[in-house]
C-alpha cells in the first residue's frame, strides 16, 4: 500500500517534470520562432522596399527623360537648324536612350508595350542619325516627321505624368507586378499600356541607323536561284556529311543506326528559307546544317567538339577552310581575319573579284584545331550582300590617296577593297597596309573622292589577328 | 519510470520536429549555395596564356583550370608575394595583366549562363539559337539595348525569374554563346522562343513561327 502510494507520487512527479520540460521547450521554441519570424519579416520588408524604391526611381527617371525629350523636340521643330539643332538632336537621342533603359528596368510583362518600346528606340536611333548628318539644315520631310514625333512624345508625357500622380498617391509598383492567373499582363503593365491608346499610331521614322526598320528587314540580295526540292537538298546534305557518315560506319563496323546517318529535321521559314538536316555521331556530337531552298547553298553549319590537344596551325586551318569553301562552289575566298578561342579558330573569309576584296560578303568558318574538322559555317552576310556589282572604276588616283599617308608609315601593300559602312552602305576604297614601329595599320581611302573612311589597327595576339 | 522516460523522449522529439518544420519556413531564404567559379572560360584561356608566356605553365591553353594551372598560379603568386591560394583574384589578375572585367567577356559569361539555364537539355544548335535570340533582341527596337538589359528584362526569361541563371554554365554553353557572338544564328533573326508543352502566355502562340529546334519553337 505504501509502495503503491510512493509509486503514485513518483509518477505524478515524473509527469510534473515532463510538463515543466514541455512548457520550457515550448517557450524556447516560441521565442526562437518569433525571433526568426521577425528577422525574416524585417529582411523581407527591407527587400520589398528596396525593390519598390528601384522601380519608383526608374519610373520617375523615365518621366524625367520623356519630359526633357518633349521640351527639346518642341524647341527643335521651331529652330532654324545649325549647331543648336544638332545639339538638341544629340540631347534628344540621349534622353530617348535613357528612357529606354529606365523602361527596361520596370516590371512590364513581355510584349506589354512593344510599340512604345520600339517608338522610343527608333526616336533614339533617328535623332542620332540626324545629329551626325553632314548637312546643316533639316530637310522638310525630316522636319515634318519631327513634328509628328513631338506630338507623340507629348501624348506619352501627358499620360506618364498622370501615372506619376497615382504613384505619388501610393500606388505600389512591385505589389502590382505579379502575374495573376489567366491574365496575360500584370496590373502595372495594363496601367503603363495606357501611354498608347489603340487608335493612335506612332509616326514611322524612315532612316538607316540603329533600330531602323531597314536594318531589321534587310533585303536578301544574293540568293536569286531556282528553288530545289527536299530530295535534292537531302542529297546535298548527305554529300556534306559524307565524312561524318564514314566515321559512323567505322565505329559500328556495319551500317550505322538510323540516327547516325543524315536526317531531315525540318524547315526554317523566316527571312531565309532552308531545309534543315542533322547527323549525330557516336558519342553524341551533333552536326546541324541549313541548306537554302533557293539554290541549295549551305547557309549555316553548327557543331562543337570536346577539347583535345591542338595539332594544327592557324595557317593549316585556313587552308582547310578555303578548301571547304571551294567545295561549296566559292573558289575565290581569302582569309581576312582570325580568332582562336580554346581549340577552335574562327576564320573570316571574303571573296576577291577582279583584284577587289569584297568585305561586305563575309563568310565565317569555325575549324577545330585538334582534328581539322569544319565545325561551323555562317554565310548569311555572303548571301545577303553578294551580287554582281559592276563597281565603277576609281575616279581618284591611288597615288593621290597614297600621298595622304604620313611618311612615318611604311606601305607594305595596297589594293582596292569594297568596304561596308554602317547600315547597309558600301564604298569602294583603296586599302593600304602600313607599318609603323612594328605595328600594322590599314588605311581606307574613298576611291571616288579620297576621303579617309576608316583606319584599322592590327593587334597581334596569340589568338590570331584582331582588327580594331 | 521507463514509460514516462519514453513519453518524455517522444515529447521532446515531437517538439524538435515541430520547431524545425516551423522555422524552416521562416528562416530567411538561405539558398543552396552554388560553387561560383572565380573566372570564366575566356579568362581562364587568358590566364593560362599569360602563365605560359611567363614560363610558369607548360600545359595546354584550353580554358580549364586543371591541377597544373592551379600549381602554376600558386608558383606565380608565391614569386609575386601574393597569398599562394591558386585562385586568380583581383590582385593576382592585376599582376598577371589579365582583365577580369572587360565587357566582352561579361557579355559572353551572361549569355553562357542564360543558355545553360534555359537550354542545357537542348541539342548544341538549340543552344546557339537561344544565344542568338538574346543578341537579336539587343539589336531589335522592341527590346532593351544591351545584353544585360535583355537578359534581366523583367519576365523575359524563366531562368532569370526562378534563379537558375545563377548556375555555373558548362563548356558547351560557352561554345554556343561564342558561336552566337561570332555571328551564328540558326534562327535568322528570331526574337522569341518557347516550349509549346510548357508555354503559359497565350500571345506567344500568335507569333510567326520560323523554325523548331529540339523542344523549342523559335519565332519572330
Amino acid at each position: 500500500m505504501k509502495d503503491l502510494k510512493k509509486e503514485k507520487a513518483n509518477i505524478s512527479k515524473a509527469g510534473l517534470i515532463t510538463l515543466i520540460v514541455f512548457v520550457v521547450v515550448l517557450a524556447v521554441m516560441m521565442t526562437v520562432f518569433c525571433v526568426l519570424y521577425a528577422i525574416n519579416k524585417t529582411s523581407y520588408e527591407e527587400s520589398a522596399i528596396s525593390l519598390e524604391n528601384i522601380y519608383q526611381r526608374s519610373f520617375f527617371d523615365l518621366v524625367d527623360n520623356v519630359n526633357n525629350a518633349e521640351v527639346k523636340l518642341g524647341k527643335l521643330v521651331n529652330s532654324t537648324g545649325g549647331t543648336y539643332s544638332k545639339k538638341l538632336l544629340t540631347e534628344i537621342h540621349e534622353n530617348a536612350n535613357d528612357a529606354q533603359n529606365n523602361l527596361s528596368y520596370l516590371p512590364i510583362s513581355m510584349n506589354g508595350i512593344p510599340e512604345t518600346t520600339k517608338f522610343i528606340n527608333q526616336l533614339s536611333g533617328f535623332t542620332s542619325v540626324l545629329a551626325s548628318d553632314q548637312s546643316d539644315t533639316l530637310s522638310s520631310e525630316n522636319l515634318k516627321t519631327l513634328k509628328q514625333l513631338y506630338n507623340s512624345v507629348s501624348s506619352i508625357k501627358y499620360k506618364l505624368n498622370e501615372m506619376s500622380t497615382e504613384i505619388m498617391d501610393g500606388y505600389n509598383i512591385s505589389k502590382h507586378s505579379n502575374l495573376k492567373e489567366n491574365a496575360s499582363f500584370t496590373d502595372f503593365t495594363s496601367k503603363i499600356q495606357g501611354v498608347k491608346t489603340v487608335d493612335e499610331d506612332y509616326p514611322s521614322m524612315i532612316y538607316d541607323g540603329p533600330f531602323s526598320d531597314s536594318v531589321v528587314n534587310k533585303e536578301i540580295k544574293g540568293l536569286n536561284f531556282k528553288e530545289i526540292s527536299k530530295e535534292e537538298a537531302t542529297e546535298i546534305a548527305k554529300k556534306l556529311f559524307e565524312k561524318q557518315e564514314e566515321a559512323s560506319k567505322d565505329v559500328e563496323g556495319s551500317t550505322p543506326p538510323e540516327n547516325q546517318t543524315t536526317q531531315f529535321v525540318g524547315e526554317t521559314n523566316g527571312k531565309f528559307k532552308t531545309y534543315d538536316f542533322k547527323i549525330v555521331l557516336e558519342g553524341g556530337q551533333e552536326y546541324y546544317a541549313q541548306i537554302t531552298k533557293a539554290g541549295g547553298k549551305l547557309l549555316t553549319l553548327s557543331s562543337h567538339a570536346n577539347r583535345a590537344d591542338k595539332t594544327l596551325s592557324n595557317e593549316e586551318a585556313i587552308e582547310i577552310a578555303t578548301g571547304f569553301a571551294k567545295a561549296q562552289g566559292l573558289s575565290n575566298m581569302e582569309c581576312v581575319w582570325s580568332d582562336v578561342v580554346g581549340n577552335d579558330t574562327y576564320l573570316n573569309l571574303a571573296p576577291v573579284e577582279d583584284n577587289i576584296i569584297l568585305y561586305p560578303d563575309l563568310i565565317k568558318v569555325k575549324v577545330d584545331l585538334a582534328t581539322g574538322n569544319i565545325l561551323g559555317w555562317e554565310a548569311t552576310s555572303y548571301y545577303t550582300n553578294h551580287v554582281e556589282r559592276n563597281l565603277p572604276s576609281p575616279s581618284y588616283s591611288k597615288a593621290e590617296a597614297k600621298a595622304k599617308i604620313s611618311n612615318d608609315f611604311k606601305i607594305v601593300s595596297s589594293r582596292l577593297a569594297l568596304s561596308p559602312l554602317e547600315y547597309n552602305r558600301e564604298v569602294l576604297t583603296y586599302e593600304f597596309e602600313c607599318e609603323k614601329a612594328g605595328a600594322t595599320y590599314y588605311f581606307y581611302f574613298n576611291a571616288e573622292n579620297g576621303n579617309l573612311e576608316n583606319i584599322l589597327k592590327v593587334i597581334k595576339t596569340d589568338n590570331g589577328n584582331l582588327l580594331m | 519510470m521507463a514509460k514516462s522516460k519514453k513519453f518524455y523522449f517522444i515529447a521532446v522529439l515531437m517538439l524538435i520536429c515541430t520547431l524545425s518544420t516551423f522555422s524552416l519556413g521562416f528562416i530567411p531564404n538561405i539558398s543552396v549555395s552554388q560553387v561560383e567559379a572565380e573566372t570564366t572560360y575566356s579568362q581562364n584561356v587568358a590566364i593560362q596564356q599569360r602563365l605560359r608566356d611567363l614560363g610558369y605553365y607548360s600545359g595546354a591553353v584550353d580554358g580549364t583550370l586543371n591541377w597544373e594551372t592551379t600549381e602554376a598560379i600558386k608558383k606565380f603568386q608565391y614569386d609575386y608575394g601574393v597569398t599562394a591560394d591558386g585562385i586568380v583574384g583581383p590582385e593576382t589578375a592585376r599582376l598577371l595583366g589579365v582583365d577580369l572585367n572587360d565587357q566582352a567577356s561579361n557579355d559572353l559569361y551572361l549569355i553562357a549562363k542564360c543558355v545553360y539555364a534555359e537550354a542545357r537539355g537542348e541539342p548544341y544548335v538549340g543552344k546557339v539559337a537561344v544565344a542568338a535570340v538574346i543578341l537579336n533582341r539587343v539589336e531589335h527596337p522592341d527590346f532593351p539595348n544591351t545584353v544585360y538589359g535583355v537578359v534581366y528584362q523583367p519576365w523575359a526569361f524563366t531562368a532569370v525569374f526562378d534563379g537558375q541563371i545563377n548556375l555555373e554554365p558548362d563548356e558547351t554553353a560557352y561554345q554556343a554563346a561564342q558561336d552566337a557572338l561570332n555571328g551564328w544564328d540558326p534562327t535568322y533573326g528570331c526574337i522569341y522562343y518557347y516550349n509549346p508543352e510548357t508555354a503559359t502566355s497565350e500571345w506567344i502562340f500568335s507569333r510567326e513561327v520560323v523554325v523548331t529546334i529540339g523542344k523549342h519553337i523559335f519565332a519572330i
